[in-house]
Order: structure tokens, then sequence, then C-alpha cells
């Protein structure tokens, strides 16, 4: 019989295909892009931050001042630049540890004003991830001027794992923050409810339109109990998805709807969940590439000729 | 060492470093960016919450409600409710309030910026909410 500690070691360090590290690096390195040019207005606005404002953290906490106007915007422009390349897996072994760098010290820089933003965390965490492996070996520029596929599976297995493990700990750590932060009284009381309702009264006074299903839902305070304890239940039990199969799948549905309910109730929307990203890496990606080909092909011989 | 058992025991130091940084901030209680004790709303709350908030007055007298881009060039009430957080916190109502002042849409002709106390489950009922209301700064719009 094997020791925990040895089936663990052989799950993360199952050998998986390039492809799959490449599916990974296709999906977090478009995903940034589109984030980042959405988001591009209050990025650009960075460079004209109150320098009173600025509370540094993280990598740039021994920051003494905002960085100049120039600097902000040539980091904006070379997160989009580097981005492209980094999802393409162009000249890879540069482009993709300086998106990683860049994005990191952009979003970092972003947080640094007296509003730490956790709906990018999990974005950067793992193109950090990404950029630091073999991402390019398949389905990149790279691949297709020199094969380079000499690696063993296990460079392309495990950084995926790893991205795994890190989607999943996050929950477990978010979680862990309502009963440490919350304790029972989160989950049975009407904290939920008033936390809706406090989003609701925020956007309401500062100009926004908050969410009508809010409003409806508020006055039935029955309905947030089970939801609340429901959300910290999907959070706790976010390992199962490791799991594989059946279970993954239930848990990634549960973890969706848990983001869909958050972005219907209280307009606070965590893009890279909603989108699936954050949970790409407990899936087999590599099934990814032959999926959309068959339907390709499908729809290509389904479509009347002539 | 072997080569392949020198690789195997290196990628196993890099993920439990990995790990050991995303779970170090729960650790040591201290939420940074991008590694993070993940508390999104999960301090408990009560029904009457205090808020900073910014309006602006017409020559009436009345209350408009500003919006977030006037207020703090943002669509994000979290950077929003950040900003006038930080200004209230620092003493530094009157130059944020000046700011506002400058970005002020037609027909406001000052803007005050206070902390007010509602109660949320009656504001969302559609009732009057306002419990106490602190003016920390009121400046004229010019031109």
């Amino acid at each position: 019989m094997t020791s925990p500690w040895h089936r663990a070691g052989a799950w993360l360090f199952a050998p998986a295909p390039p492809e799959r590290l490449a599916v990974l690096r296709l999906l977090t390195g478009a995903f940034s892009v589109v984030y980042l040019t959405v988001r591009i207005r209050p990025y650009v606005a960075l460079a004209d931050g109150q320098p009173d404002r600025f509370e540094p953290v993280g990598a740039l906490a021994a920051l003494p001042s905002p960085l100049p106007a120039w600097l902000v915007l040539g980091l904006v422009a070379s997160a989009l630049a580097l981005g492209l390349a980094f999802t393409a897996g162009a000249w890879f072994r540069f482009t993709g540890p300086g998106f990683a760098v860049v994005l990191l010290a952009l979003t970092t820089y972003r947080s640094s004003w007296g509003q730490l933003l956790h709906f990018e965390n999990l974005m950067v965490l793992q193109v950090l991830i990404v950029a630091a492996a073999a991402s390019a070996d398949a389905l990149s520029v790279d691949a297709r001027r020199h094969q380079r596929l000499d690696r063993d599976g296990v460079s392309y297995g495990w950084p995926v794992r790893l991205a795994a493990l890190v989607t999943v700990t996050t929950y477990v750590l978010a979680g862990v923050a309502k009963l440490r932060i919350g304790g029972l009284e989160w989950m049975l009381g009407d904290t939920l409810r008033n936390h809706v309702a406090y989003s609701a009264a925020r956007l309401d006074l500062l100009g926004g339109t908050p969410s009508p299903l809010a409003r409806a839902l508020v006055g039935h305070a029955w309905v947030f109990p089970p939801l609340a304890v429901a959300s910290v239940a999907v959070e706790l039990s976010a390992p199962v998805a490791l799991l594989g199969g059946r279970i993954r799948t239930i848990w990634v549905t549960a973890a969706w709807l848990m983001h869909a309910g958050i972005a219907a109730l209280m307009l606070v929307v965590f893009p890279y969940p909603l989108f699936l990203v954050a949970f790409a890496p407990l899936f087999e990606l590599e099934r990814l590439p032959q999926l959309l080909r068959r339907r390709t092909v499908g729809a290509e011989q389904a479509a009347p000729t002539g | 060492m072997a080569p392949v058992a020198g690789r195997t025991w290196g990628r196993r130091i890099v993920a439990a470093v990995v790990l050991g940084a995303i779970v170090a901030p729960a650790v040591i209680d201290r939420d940074s960016f991008p590694l993070s004790t993940y508390p999104m709303y999960a301090d408990t709350r009560g029904e009457v919450v205090s808020l900073p908030i910014a309006v602006g007055l017409d020559a009436g007298g009345a209350r408009r409600t500003l919006s977030l881009a006037t207020i703090a060039q943002t669509d994000d009430p979290l950077i929003a409710v950040a900003l006038l957080s930080q200004a209230v916190a620092g003493g530094e109502t009157g130059a944020l309030c000046e700011e506002i002042a400058d970005r002020a849409p037609a027909g406001i002709v000052a803007i005050e910026i206070a902390d007010e106390e509602h109660d949320v489950i009656e504001r969302a009922a559609g009732g009057d909410s306002l419990v106490s209301r602190t003016v920390r700064a009121r400046c004229e719009v010019s031109g």
C-alpha cells in the first residue's frame, strides 16, 4: 500500500501531454489580455494617481512614491504586447516571464491605492505558474518554428496540477476566512443578507444602479442562511475537485453558481472564475482542441452544400 | 544525485514553496496582493452601516447623487468607498471635495462629503434609511 505522501506525489507529478499546459497558457493569456483591454481605463488612470493616497503593497511595498506616469503607461502597453506574445507562445522563454512580471507589477500597483482588489489574485498567480513552465512547446508560434518536445511528460503535467492546487487552496482560504472572522454567525445569522443589502445601498448612494434581485430578495431573510452555509461549504470542500471526474464537475458547477449568485445579487463580478478560467487546470485541457476540431468538422459536414 | 531524481526534488521544493506562499497570509493574518487571506465579505455586518458618501447640491439646496466617475473616476464602488474612507481617515476631505467639484456635472453648485449611517434593510425595502449624518466637508463648484 502506498502512503498518502506518495499518492500526492504521484498525482502532482503525473505526466501529461504538452497540449494540456499549452491550452492553459492560451486560456490564461487570452483572458488576461482581454481583461486588461476591457479594464484599460482604470489602469491608464493610475498614471494620474494622487501621491498622498499611495499605499504600496506586495512586491511593490518598498516603493517610496508612485511611479512616474510614463512608466505606468509603459507598463500598460507592455503588458498588452507581452500578453499577446504569451498567449501566442512567441519567444515564450522571454515573453512568458516578462508578461508575468509586468502583470504582477501592474495589478499590484492597482491594488496600491488603499483598496486590495481580490478578483485579480488568482489570474496573476496562475499566469506566474504558466510563465515559469514549458508552456509553449505545443500550440504556439515557438512550436511551429522549432520542434522542442524532448522534455518528459511531468514537465507539462505538474505546472497544471500546481495551478489546480492554487485554485483549490484560494477557495479553502476564503472559507476559512469567513469562519475565522465572521464565525458561525456568518452562516447562521443575517450577515449575508446584510452584505447584500449593504452592496445595494452602497451602489444606490454612490450613483450606481443596485441589483433589482437584491431588493426583491432582502425582504425574505430566511433565504440567506442556507445560501451562506452553501457558500462556505463550496469553499471548504474545494479539494474534492482534485479527485477529478463527476465530483470535480459538480464542485466547479457549484462554485460557478456561487459566483453567478454574487454577481446577480451584489453586482460584484469575479470574472476569472465566471469565465471558468480559474477552474481550467482541474480538467484534461488537451481534449479542448480535439473537441473544438470535432465540432468544427461536424459543423462543416452539416452545412448545406451548393 | 541522478538528474531525474534531482529534478523531482526541485519540483517538490517549488510546489511546497508556492503552496506555502499561498497559505502564509492566512497563517500570519496579513492580507496583501497577490498573496491574500481572501477576506472578501468575511466580516459580520449589522443592519445599520456607516458609509462615507459624496453628494452634489443644486441651487435650491437639494441633494443630488453623483456618479461613481464624478466621485472617484471609477466604475467600481469599492474604489470609490476606499477613496472617501481614506480622505475621512486622513482628514483630507477638503482636498477631495475640491477634486470632485472640478468634475461636477451641470446644475451642481456645491459638493458635500459626509459620513452617513443607513439601515440597509430599510433602504432595500424603499423606506427612509438614514439614521445619522455628519458632514465632513463642503465646497462650492466654481464656474
